[in-house]
C-alpha cells in the first residue's frame, strides 16, 4: 500500500508537469514571449486561462516542486492508517523541514 | 530565449539525463557546468534550474523503483529529515555567497564525483535484517536473477543521518542531487546492498531538492524557461537512458566520463580564479 500510493503519487506529479511543461514551452515558442522567474500558484493559474506560455510554464514546474512533497504526505497517511506512529512522525519532521523552507523569505 | 540556445540546452539537459540514468547520478553535474561554461548563466540561476532537473530525475526514476521495492521507502524518509534540512542550509549559503566561491566549489565537487566513479569498490557485509534503534528498517527486493529475494536492514543510523546530511548541503549549494555522498553513507556505514542504496538514493534526492529549490522559488532564482527546457530534456535523456542501460557496459563509460569530469573541473577552477567569464 505505501509502495502504491508513493508510485501513484510520483507518476501523477510527472505526467501533469511535463504535460504542462511541453504546452508551455510550445506557447512559448510560437508566441515569442518573454522570460522571466517563475510564477506564484494564483498568478499561474490566472495566466494558464488567459492562454500565456509563462502560466502553462509556471504552473509545471510548481506541480513539479510539489511532487516529491504530494509523495510525502501520501506515506504519512499511509503510516497513521497501519498506526506506524514513529514513521507519522518521521513524515511530519521532513514536511517540518519542507514548511521552514517555504516560510525561508519570511525569517530572511 | 531564442530557439538555438534552448536546443542547444536541451542537448545538454537530454546527455544529463542519459548519463545519469546509465551511471547512476543525477544530472547536476552536466547541467550546471553547462549553463555556467558554455551558455553564460550565473551559478545560481545554473543552480536553481539544475535542482527541478533533479526533482524530474527523482520522480521519474523513483516511481520505477519504489514499484519494484527496491527503494527503502522508510529509510529513505528517515535519511530525508536530514538531507532536506542540509538542502535548505546549502540553497541559504548559496542565495548569498559569491558565485565564483561557488564555481570553485562545484569544481572539487567533480573532482571527487571522478574520483568516486573509478575507484575499487570495497567488499561491505550487508546488514542483516532487524530493527535498528527505534526504527524497524527491513526491507527486500527482487535482485532479478532469479535467486531468492535479497532482505536487509540498516545499522549506524546516527552516523547516517550525520553522513546524510552533508550530501544535503552539497545539494542545495550545487544544484546536484547528492547521491555520491548519500549511496557511500548507505552503503558503507549503514550495510545496505548497493542496488538497494542507488534506487532509495533516487528516492530521498527528490525531497533533498524540494527543500533548496523551494528556497531558489522563493528568492526568484529559478528562472521559468531555462528549469523548463532543462526538465524536459532531463526527462527525455532519462528515459532514454533507462532503456539503454541495459546494453551497455558500464565500466568503460564511467572512465570516460570520469575524464569529462576532471576536465570540466579544471574549467569551472578557472571560472572561479576569473580566467574566464
Amino acid at each position: 500500500m505505501l509502495s502504491r500510493s508513493i508510485r501513484l503519487c510520483l507518476r501523477l506529479g510527472m505526467y501533469l508537469s511535463f504535460a504542462l511543461l511541453a504546452i508551455g514551452i510550445m506557447l512559448y515558442l510560437w508566441q515569442d514571449g518573454e522570460a522571466g522567474s517563475v510564477l506564484g500558484p494564483l498568478e499561474a493559474l490566472e495566466a494558464m486561462l488567459r492562454g500565456e506560455a509563462m502560466g502553462f510554464i509556471s504552473a509545471g514546474i510548481l506541480v513539479l516542486i510539489a511532487t516529491p512533497l504530494a509523495g510525502v504526505l501520501a506515506a504519512l497517511a499511509v503510516f497513521a492508517y497501519a498506526r506506524e506512529w514513529n514513521f507519522v512522525g518521521v513524515s511530519l519532521a521532513v514536511l517540518a523541514v519542507v514548511a521552514l523552507a517555504i516560510l525561508m523569505k519570511v525569517f530572511a | 530565449m531564442e530557439i538555438v540556445v534552448a536546443l542547444g540546452i536541451i542537448l545538454f539537459a537530454v546527455a544529463a539525463g542519459l548519463l545519469g540514468a546509465l551511471l547512476g547520478l543525477g544530472g547536476g553535474i552536466i547541467i550546471v557546468p553547462a549553463l555556467t561554461l558554455v551558455f553564460g548563466y550565473p551559478m545560481q540561476e545554473a543552480i536553481g534550474a539544475s535542482l527541478v532537473a533533479v526533482i524530474a530525475t527523482s520522480t521519474g526514476s523513483a516511481s520505477y523503483y519504489v514499484e519494484e521495492g527496491v527503494s527503502n521507502v522508510r529509510l529513505g524518509l528517515l535519511l530525508g529529515i536530514v538531507t532536506s534540512l542540509g538542502g535548505l542550509i546549502g540553497a541559504i549559503i548559496a542565495v548569498y555567497v559569491d558565485q565564483y566561491l561557488l564555481a570553485g566549489l562545484f569544481a572539487l565537487m567533480l573532482l571527487y564525483t571522478a574520483y568516486y566513479m573509478i575507484r575499487n569498490r570495497e567488499t561491505v557485509s550487508i546488514c542483516p535484517a532487524g530493527a535498528c534503534g527505534r526504527f524497524d528498517l527491513t526491507c527486500s527486493y527482487d535482485d532479478g536473477n532469479g535467486a531468492e529475494k535479497v532482505e536487509y536492514g540498516a545499522r549506524n543510523l546516527g552516523k547516517g543521518m550525520s553522513g546524510s546530511l552533508v550530501g544535503g548541503v552539497e545539494s542545495g549549494m550545487l544544484g546536484v542531487g547528492g547521491g555520491v555522498v548519500n549511496v557511500p553513507v548507505m552503503r558503507l556505514w549503514m550495510g545496505v546492498p548497493l542496488r538497494a542504496a542507488c534506487a532509495t538514493s533516487n528516492y530521498m534526492i527528490g525531497i533533498t531538492a524540494l527543500a533548496g529549490a523551494l528556497v531558489y522559488y522563493q528568492f526568484g532564482l529559478i528562472s521559468a524557461v531555462l528549469a523548463a527546457v532543462v526538465a524536459l530534456g532531463v526527462f527525455l535523456g532519462a528515459l532514454m537512458g533507462s532503456r539503454l542501460s541495459k546494453r551497455l557496459q558500464g565500466k568503460t563509460l564511467k572512465v570516460v566520463f570520469s575524464i569529462v569530469l576532471v576536465s570540466v573541473a579544471g574549467l569551472m577552477f578557472l571560472k572561479a580564479a576569473g580566467v574566464i567569464a
